[in-house]
């Protein structure tokens, strides 16, 4: 569902100099997968779920989403994808009922098709009673989870969740959670950026650690605990990013 | 391109905006009353005070050492009050009065401080007394002498203005409509284009459009005719508040400034019509202007120059003896205006009509291309 070979970012700023954002990070993630990107602040990460979402332009490499190649195809990528990332806001003056439509008429849905999606993801994400609130009376919760039905209104084969439980309180979290097992069950492919350890060894098939633009390790948790001899992701996380050092 | 795209992402953007108080306030109420309130107001004003200047009875330093003959009479006569100084330029200048007179054997001389401009009824009524005296002493030695009273004026002089008074109310209309429309339309439409491109981005919306299916072409066109409709709602709005404006500016007959006008309803429609791509080509270079900025108070300083150039583009229907010509209709803004000014005074043609249309039609669409181009870049749009 996503390949991604030797995906590079070099930003070129006029009074910084270049940058490496992203230095070559290839991996793969199939469908029915969830697939986790760790690293510390200032990686590579969003960079990285930036250009699988076609909003930056790889300065080299390749990769494809859903079978659709990112320079040749943005259109089709982001039609397959639904990305939400870590600091997007939403429109504070629509409703969450007129910001899902909103974005499914941006997808090409019909009126019939956006109004039983929004009904199932106000089940879902237990929305339904704030659904003709203005977004700027709902609490950051409530905010969260909008903005997830928001990315996932037209049911896209493939989600990029950066931080999707981000200011969540516990049950508010395990809906999301659950949310994102659900998508893998149907076969979705789910790119998953995180700093909860927990969320990530509960929800992730394989994880990648992504440091300085780079991963440094990529496997299963089983794989990466027996790689660095601990057990806890957090200790993991710790002694990959030492090992990168 | 997808159509229906753009149009979801129009109603978006009108309906988000609908709910902004700042956007009724700024777009409709300001427009709507500063024009009526500023100029009516300034008008009733000025009338008061000329009013009042006229009832006044100015106190005026009086010196009359040559006894000239009929001075004091003349002036007692037009309502001025004469205290006898002996030093009345001294009176004057310390603004104990507001005028002095003061005679020679062969003048007389007036005296008033021409930087006190609430003094110029005072003057103008002195002169008015002081001519009429000089006609009457000539006429007096004229008749004394035994000759005709017209010896000194063999002619008149008749100024006969052959503009119908339509074109006379146009002409003052005219040569401040298309300035003032389109410094409302620019800056009516800033707001909007700063909140769909800046404030996007201050509000990290920008990301969740920019990753969504639409296309970059999609989102500008959408915003695009957001912004357009918003400055043509603006500028409607200040067309209609100018007009109720010179409905109520008296003109020195009486009559009001409109009525002279004479504006059919079929250039009315006609200048409606012009409005249309100087509201597109308004609405895409502010878009492309604000698109760049980091924030909303970087827009505004981006935004700022562009109410400068419509003003100065304006001004040029002030100037006197400028038109349309063969060169006008290319010159952005000036065209707009000029086009304006020709339509109200009724002196237009087609082919400046449709010039003038074609090439705000053009430079709308190259302003569109320049907007998608900078929506394009992430350098511009992830600028931080």
């Amino acid at each position: 569902m996503i390949t991604v070979s030797n995906l590079a970012k070099i930003f070129e700023d006029k009074k910084r100099g270049r940058k490496v954002g992203v230095a070559g990070v290839s991996f793969e993630a199939d469908s029915g997968e969830i697939f986790g990107l760790l690293g510390p602040n200032g990686a590579g990460k969003t960079t990285t779920l930036r250009m699988l979402a076609t909003i930056l332009r790889p300065s080299s490499g390749s990769a494809t989403v859903a079978g659709h190649d990112l320079l040749e195809s943005p259109d089709l990528v982001r039609r397959s994808l639904g990305f939400l990332s870590g600091d997007m806001g939403l429109y504070h003056r629509l409703t969450p009922r007129e910001t899902l439509r909103f974005f499914g008429q941006l997808n090409g849905m019909d009126e019939a098709s956006i109004a039983r999606r929004t009904a199932e993801l106000f089940h879902v994400f237990g929305i339904a009673d704030y659904g003709n609130s203005r977004v700027d009376k709902l609490s950051t919760g409530m905010k969260q989870k909008v903005k997830i039905a928001r990315a996932v209104i037209h049911d896209p084969p493939v989600l990029i969740l950066d931080e999707p439980t981000s200011g969540l309180d516990v049950p508010a979290a395990h809906v999301v959670e659950e949310f994102i097992l659900d998508a893998k069950r149907k076969g979705k492919c789910v790119l998953l950026s995180t700093h909860a350890m927990e969320e990530a060894e509960y929800l992730c098939d394989r994880i990648a650690i992504i440091n300085e633009g780079k991963i440094g390790a990529c496997g299963t948790m089983e794989e990466l605990r027996q790689r660095t001899g601990k057990q806890r992701l957090r200790e993991v996380f710790v002694a990959l990013l030492k090992e990168a050092a | 391109m997808n159509i229906k795209t753009a149009l979801a992402i129009y109603r978006k953007e009108i309906l988000d905006f609908s709910r902004d108080r700042r956007t009724i306030v700024s777009m409709i109420l300001l427009p709507m009353l500063i024009m009526p309130v500023v100029m009516i107001g300034m008008n009733r004003f000025v009338d008061r005070q000329q009013t009042e200047a006229r009832a006044k009875r100015y106190a005026i330093a009086f010196h009359d050492p040559a006894t000239f003959p009929g001075l004091r009479a003349a002036f007692e006569k037009a309502g001025f009050d004469l205290k006898e100084t002996t030093d009345p330029r001294q009176a004057v200048e310390s603004k104990t009065y507001d005028l002095g007179i003061e005679s020679t054997a062969t003048s007389v001389r007036l005296y008033s401080d021409l930087s006190q401009a609430d003094l110029s009824i005072a003057r103008g009524r002195a002169r008015e007394t002081l001519d009429a005296l000089r006609a009457l002493i000539v006429n007096q030695r004229l008749a004394k002498a035994g000759l005709p009273l017209d010896t000194l004026t063999p002619f008149k002089v008749e100024n006969v203005n052959v503009a119908p008074p339509r074109r006379m109310g146009a002409a003052l209309i005219a040569s401040i409509f298309g300035l003032i429309l389109v410094v409302f339309m620019i800056s009516g439409g800033m707001y909007p284009a700063m909140d769909m491109t800046s404030g996007e981005k201050e509000r990290h919306t920008m990301e969740m459009l920019l990753s969504s299916a639409a296309t970059r072409e999609e989102i500008v066109l959408g915003k695009l005719l957001a912004v357009s409709t918003l400055t043509f709602l603006n500028a409607c709005l200040s067309v209609m508040s100018m007009g109720a404006t010179f409905y109520f500016t008296k003109t020195s007959s009486g009559s009001n400034l409109l009525g002279t006008t004479g504006v059919e309803p079929s250039t009315f429609l006609l200048i409606v019509v012009a409005v249309i791509p100087m509201a597109i080509f308004s609405a895409a270079i502010t878009l492309a202007v604000a698109a760049p900025a980091r924030s909303s108070r970087e827009a505004a300083s981006y935004l700022t120059p562009l109410v400068f150039a419509g003003m100065f583009g304006g001004m040029i229907t002030v100037l006197p003896g400028i038109t349309l010509g063969w060169r006008g209709p290319f010159i952005p803004i000036a065209n707009f205006c000029l086009l304006l000014k020709e339509l109200l005074s009724g002196d237009w043609s087609w082919r400046s009509y449709a010039i003038t249309m074609a090439t705000n039609i053009s430079y709308a669409s190259i302003a569109f291309a320049l907007a998608v181009r900078i929506f394009k870049r992430e350098e511009v749009l992830f600028r931080s």
